[in-house]
């Protein structure tokens, strides 16, 4: 999935430029979550690119508003957590279908990481979880650890 | 005192606007230089490794480019996202032998060992690839 342009053509100051990418950025994120629940490759992978990009961001604006690093520590165990599915689906695709017990194995590997992957996500949007700086600073994910986000995944 | 002439458009203050601008090259400055170490390492020495640390510097970097491009010039993102491309057939292989390795049944063993060996030559030839193609990319900071 492409990066969105950010307008940042009339942004008031550098921290108001800080959110306006994080709010496109997480807005990426939050648009894609529902892919964890029906678990389909493209979009998960998506989904972990995602993840990545607004974490580098996040990572560089950690400097001037620290309340975001716990933000980028759980988008990191997320981001694995999908690099994990995301390497099983290559195999799988990839392998001889003979080797059936194989397959079987990696398969439940791969519904293990999903699952881990989801909890972590959701979770991370608890109150004074994770995401509450990253909300916070955005504006963005309030009622997702509950209501509709639960209902997503 | 700044005595330059600027449109007045409503709406736009000049002053955050250069502020922003220099906060952005800054951190593309900072990005370059850290892939521009990643790039000198891994050509002293291709492992895979070194290839990490220049897939990571590269992607934070082409990522940095998406977030400011708006404003500031994003040198040689083509051919930063051609690089990101062959590092990723590198590690994809080194990824796929490690998993394969965690689930392989030893009944299947003689055909995941094959498999095995086609994903160690790929792995070789994309570090190969990456090699070649480093050598022709020099990103300048703007």
């Amino acid at each position: 999935m492409k990066a969105r342009t950010i307008d940042l053509s009339d942004a008031t100051g550098v921290e108001d430029a800080m959110r306006r990418i994080a709010i496109v950025r997480f807005a990426e994120v939050l648009s894609l979550a529902p892919s964890l629940r029906h678990g389909r490759p493209a979009e998960l992978h998506n989904l972990r690119i995602a993840c990545k990009r607004l974490r580098y961001a996040l990572e560089r604006f950690t400097p001037r508003v620290p309340s975001l690093f716990d933000g980028t520590t759980r988008l990191t165990q997320i981001q694995d957590t999908l690099g994990e599915v995301h390497d099983r689906d290559v195999l799988l695709q990839a392998l001889p279908h003979d080797m059936q017990v194989t397959r079987a194995r990696i398969n439940v590997q791969r519904g293990e990481a999903l699952a881990r992957a989801r909890a972590l996500l959701l979770d991370a949007f608890a109150a004074y979880g994770p995401f509450a700086g990253l909300m916070r600073f955005t504006g963005l994910g309030y009622g997702f650890g509950d209501g509709e986000g639960v209902a997503a995944l | 005192m700044d005595l330059r002439v600027v449109p007045a458009t409503p709406g736009i203050d000049y002053i955050a606007d250069e502020r922003i601008r220099e906060w952005a090259r800054a951190l593309v400055r900072a990005d370059i230089r850290t892939f521009a170490r990643a790039r000198q390492r891994f050509l002293e020495k291709p492992n895979a490794k070194r290839l990490h640390v220049l897939r990571t510097s590269a992607r934070r970097l082409r990522s940095l480019y998406d977030d400011v491009r708006a404003i500031v010039p994003v040198p040689k993102r083509g051919a930063l996202s051609r690089l990101i491309g062959l590092t990723g057939e590198a590690r994809d292989a080194s990824a796929l032998r490690i998993a394969l390795a965690s689930a392989l049944d030893m009944r299947e063993r003689d055909a995941g060992r094959r498999y095995e060996n086609m994903l160690r030559k790929r792995e070789r030839r994309g570090l190969r690839n990456v090699y070649r193609a480093l050598l022709h990319l020099h990103i300048e900071a703007p």
